[in-house]
């Protein structure tokens, strides 16, 4: 579903991403796990089509990333780290307008986006996006990532940044739509969550893949015991 | 503060990459105050000549308060205080520093380290300071007084803005904020009337101000002028008397400022300054209709940013009545339609600049959501470019209609005025969509804690959409051809935009700072309303036509060095190669210019290497090819490389554009043209085109 061949990408003489390959099967979900700076960001901007890939290619569906971007957008979607928002919208008014974008027409339009402001806004949806706090904003933004019902999912950090309660509650929508079938691509620094949530996890340092696989297959591959938290085999592999 | 500020200011300059839009700044910072000193100079020169002392010292202060009152509401409606500067207050306010103390070092910080804000009075007093043959003293007394002047300005516009925040509700804040920024629009118009008339007429500003001389000169508006008067009168102990007034008076306003801000204490600041955080109300959803589009968009959010909106509405209405009121545009715009449309026009383009230009500042901070979604970005920003053309269209109309209705004699149902005002429209919309394709082009879109829409960006949007002004009041061929160029222009500038925003936030690609498609395009306007300028201008003079040939030549090196030394300096790779040429393009270009000169192909029209008009042919081949043709080469490559097809649309656009300057060319010259952009196609060299032509020899 997602793959990436030799992927590199250079701001000027630094090394964001050193020759990734990655293969994110159908219906899985992988963490994306690395120190500040190890090239999360732009892998998921990369697949986004944000930037372009100094070497390397990236492709989602079978469609490159780059030259295909309006198609692979059509079947992704994508939650930034820091999701500005238009003030002067209301949260509704947002999702109705990311909803005409997709190609929807009207009445479906404000049927999807009326059925996802409630779900994940509740009343505020009718409020301006202007007066939201972080996670508020968050969680409509993971609703205009939904709207047009995408089979992969790309979520930059989903969890940065919310309180306790809000980051729970952002995992558990994760973990239903995993189970609903979608493949999730998720970086993030939440090593607990990251465990519980997901199938497989990449480790990512200084731009090149450190490691890959599930818990288990980690902990043997650097010799832990069974009970090693994924916290552990993090440091080991940044070590 | 003032010493992290210095670094920052240093850094910005000094460290950063070649090619960074920093450096170019500075150098358009510098050259604009120099031309302005130019400007005034000349005028007050014309001044001097027939006006009384008094008389002169009362337009120079007229014009100084003029000037020290647009840059004090300017100030206070931008909200440098409590709104622009949230990131850094919030920084200081999070440390154990007392409000009154950073209003302080933010005054004491601009004067010392904003070196163009704290002599922004010091062009127009240098200027008269020339003229009254002043010497170092005067120049000295001019930027004390320039710098006293703005740190006064900064602290009273610092004291107002903390006590409008601290002691006015909300709700009514909001008016006031918009009152403020009304009054700055008005203060600058008035300004612009005023200072045309001292640039242009300035027999008009001499008849305005006689019979008020002496009244101005013993009232405040005197006091900027007054120890340059003094030292006019051979008085020195009366010139330190001023300034040590003056320094008093700024001493006053500062011990004004930190009451303010001992007064009000940490509450006289705004949060983050989004004016969007202060709406709180329930939005109804829509049951019917069309879903929301970019175009509903941006219109609702204009609607509902009410302080912006209603400067959008009144601006126009302020700009109309400027027009009609200032003396010199009502006498100018009387009775001619194509007059009428000119200045019509014109308050468009302002309208554009305040309007879609700007509206890509605040556009960037969303554009995840532009990027994250399958839509083109060229259709996104078409639909930008008809949400707004709407609003300029019906300007365009409004300002037509009253301007007509003020000009004596103007007949409205006359076909003369239906084609003015249908060019007009055209223009409108074009300039529209220019808007928005220099937002994105010129902008700089990758990081939202930057301003995006600076002082270079309106300057070059403003002499883009001036080209279309100097076709409007011309012979309807010139206007053609102007408006041929003007829609290229906008063409190229939009080509480059899409590409630019697409590759924002990529630093990588930022950081290759390639020339650009509009680079090209701001160069050959350069060029082009140079040529005409300068040409028109010995015309008036009554010159010869030798007088008009030099300064065609001077123009054109002007124009050549200028890109020379500015691309050479920020280091664009593909121009250095299009520059530095190949050794087989120094063998062609010679033997083409062998070929030709023992042909005798132009026998006689060249004067050999003593003519000055060879700058005149490097500068077209640098501009055209060189750089036009080289970045479209660029642009329509292919994986890095250059493809056959995308050589000859950039050939066939570069001469299409070259032509299009040209006063009715000739087959020859388009044939010139063609084989030009043939050869540089090939060889991506501008040698061969610049030999090739000097022997060919064509002054086109």
């Amino acid at each position: 579903m997602i793959t990436t061949q030799g992927l590199c990408k250079r701001f000027g003489d630094r090394i964001a991403l050193d020759s990734l390959d990655l293969v994110v099967e159908p219906g899985e979900v992988m963490a994306f796990l690395g120190p500040n700076g190890s090239g999360k960001t732009t892998t998921i901007r990369l697949l986004m089509g944000l930037l372009r890939p100094t070497a390397g290619r990236a492709s989602i569906d079978g469609l490159d990333c780059h030259t295909n971007s309006v198609e692979v957008k059509r079947r992704v979607g994508y939650l930034p780290d820091e999701p500005f928002l238009y003030p002067y919208l209301s949260g509704l008014e947002f999702l109705e307008l990311v909803a005409g974008l997709h190609g929807m027409n009207g009445s479906v339009a404000r049927k999807r986006a009326g059925e996802l402001g409630a779900e994940f806004v509740g009343a505020d949806c009718k409020r301006l996006t202007s007066t939201y706090s972080h996670g508020t904003k968050k969680r409509l933004a993971l609703a205009a990532a939904l709207i047009h019902d995408p089979r992969v999912l790309i979520l930059d950090e989903p969890t940065n940044g919310l309180d306790p309660r809000a980051a729970r509650d952002m995992r558990s929508r994760i973990a239903e739509l995993a189970r609903a079938g979608r493949t999730v691509f998720l970086s993030t620094h939440l090593l607990d969550s990251a465990e519980k949530l997901c199938h497989r996890v990449a480790i990512l340092e200084g731009g090149k893949l450190r490691a890959i696989g599930t818990a288990d297959e980690l902990r043997t591959r650097y010799g832990a015991s069974g009970d090693a938290s994924l916290e552990e085999l993090f440091l080991t592999a940044t070590a | 503060m003032v010493n992290a500020r210095w670094r920052h200011l240093r850094n910005g300059i000094v460290k950063t990459p070649r090619g960074s839009r920093g450096r170019l700044l500075a150098m358009v910072g510098l050259i604009v105050p120099i031309a302005f000193f130019g400007l005034f100079l000349t005028s007050f020169s014309r001044i001097a000549e027939v006006a009384s002392v008094s008389v002169q010292a009362a337009v120079l202060a007229t014009f100084t308060t003029g000037l020290a009152l647009s840059n004090l509401f300017s100030k206070m409606a931008a909200g440098d205080a409590v709104r622009s500067g949230s990131a850094e207050n919030a920084f200081y306010l999070s440390h154990p520093i007392v409000l009154h103390r950073l209003m302080l070092a933010r005054c004491l910080g601009a004067a010392v380290l904003d070196f163009w804000g704290a002599l922004f009075l010091f062009p127009v007093l240098a200027g008269a300071s020339t003229v009254w043959h002043l010497g170092g003293a005067g120049l000295g007394v001019a930027a004390v007084v320039s710098i006293l002047s703005q740190v006064a300005i900064l602290g009273a516009a610092q004291a107002i803005q903390t006590a409008l925040h601290r002691w006015i509700a909300p709700r009514r804040r909001r008016l006031m904020w918009t009152t403020l920024g009304l009054t700055s629009a008005l203060m600058i118009a008035l300004l612009w009337i005023f200072a045309s008339m001292v640039l242009r007429r300035p027999s008009a500003a001499i008849a305005l101000v006689s019979p008020f001389a002496e009244r101005i000169l013993s009232s405040p508006l005197g006091v900027p002028v007054a120890a340059l008067r003094a030292l006019l009168q051979h008085d020195t102990a009366a010139a330190w008397v001023w300034l040590i007034g003056m320094s008093l008076g700024t001493v006053g306003v500062l011990v004004g400022m930190v009451a303010v801000g001992r007064l009000a204490g940490k509450q006289g600041w705004e949060d983050d300054g989004d004016a969007a955080r202060e709406i709180d109300q329930v939005i109804p959803a829509r049951t019917h209709g069309r879903v929301l589009s970019i175009a509903g968009r941006d219109w609702l959010a204009l609607v509902r940013d009410r302080p912006r909106f209603v400067m959008l509405l009144a601006m126009p209405i302020v700009l109309v009545a400027v027009a009609l009121v200032g003396t010199p545009v009502s006498d100018w715009t009387a009775s001619d339609p194509e007059r009428v449309g000119v200045v019509a026009y014109s308050l468009c383009a302002y309208l554009a600049t305040i309007g879609p230009l700007t509206h890509m500042q605040s556009e960037r901070q969303v554009f995840w959501i532009l990027r994250s979604v399958p839509v083109p970005f060229w259709r996104i920003l078409v639909q930008k470019s008809l949400a707004w053309g709407l609003l300029v269209v019906g300007f365009a109309v409004l300002a037509f209609v009253v301007l007509g209705f003020h000009a004596a004699g103007f007949a409205f149902f006359s076909p003369e005025a239906f084609r003015v005002l249908f060019v007009v429209v055209v223009g409108a919309l074009v300039v529209t969509a220019l808007a928005v394709g220099i937002g994105c082009d010129a902008a700089d879109l990758s990081t939202p804690g930057r301003s995006a829409i600076g002082p270079g960006t309106v300057y070059l949007f403003l002499i883009v959409s001036g080209l279309y002004n100097l076709g409007l009041s011309q012979t309807y061929d010139v206007w053609a051809r102007t408006t041929a160029l003007f829609v290229l222009a906008t063409v190229l500038f939009w080509m480059t935009g899409v590409r630019r925003a697409e590759d924002c936030l990529d630093a990588e690609r930022l950081a290759m700072s390639r020339a650009a498609p509009g680079d090209g395009v701001v160069a050959v306007i350069l060029l082009h309303l140079g040529v005409h300028a300068t040409q028109a201008s010995v015309a008036a003079s009554g010159g010869s036509a030798a007088s008009a040939l030099m300064a065609r030549v001077g123009w054109s090196g002007l124009v050549a060095f200028g890109v020379c030394a500015q691309l050479l300096w920020i280091g664009r790779r593909n121009w250095q190669s299009a520059f530095s040429g190949t050794r087989w393009a120094w063998r062609v270009g010679l033997t083409v210019l062998i070929v030709a000169v023992s042909a005798g192909l132009r026998p006689g029209q060249f004067a050999g290497s003593a003519s000055p008009l060879w700058l005149v042919v490097i500068a077209e081949e640098l501009v055209f090819r060189g750089l036009l043709q080289g970045s479209l080469v660029d642009y329509f490559s292919s994986g890095g490389r250059s493809t056959l097809r995308g050589r000859v649309m950039a050939g066939t656009i570069a001469a299409s554009v070259a032509l299009l300057t040209m006063a009715n060319p000739s087959w020859e010259a388009v044939g010139i043209q063609i084989a030009a952009s043939v050869a540089f196609g090939f060889s991506r060299s501008v040698i061969p085109t610049i030999l090739g032509r000097i022997g060919w020899w064509l002054p086109v």
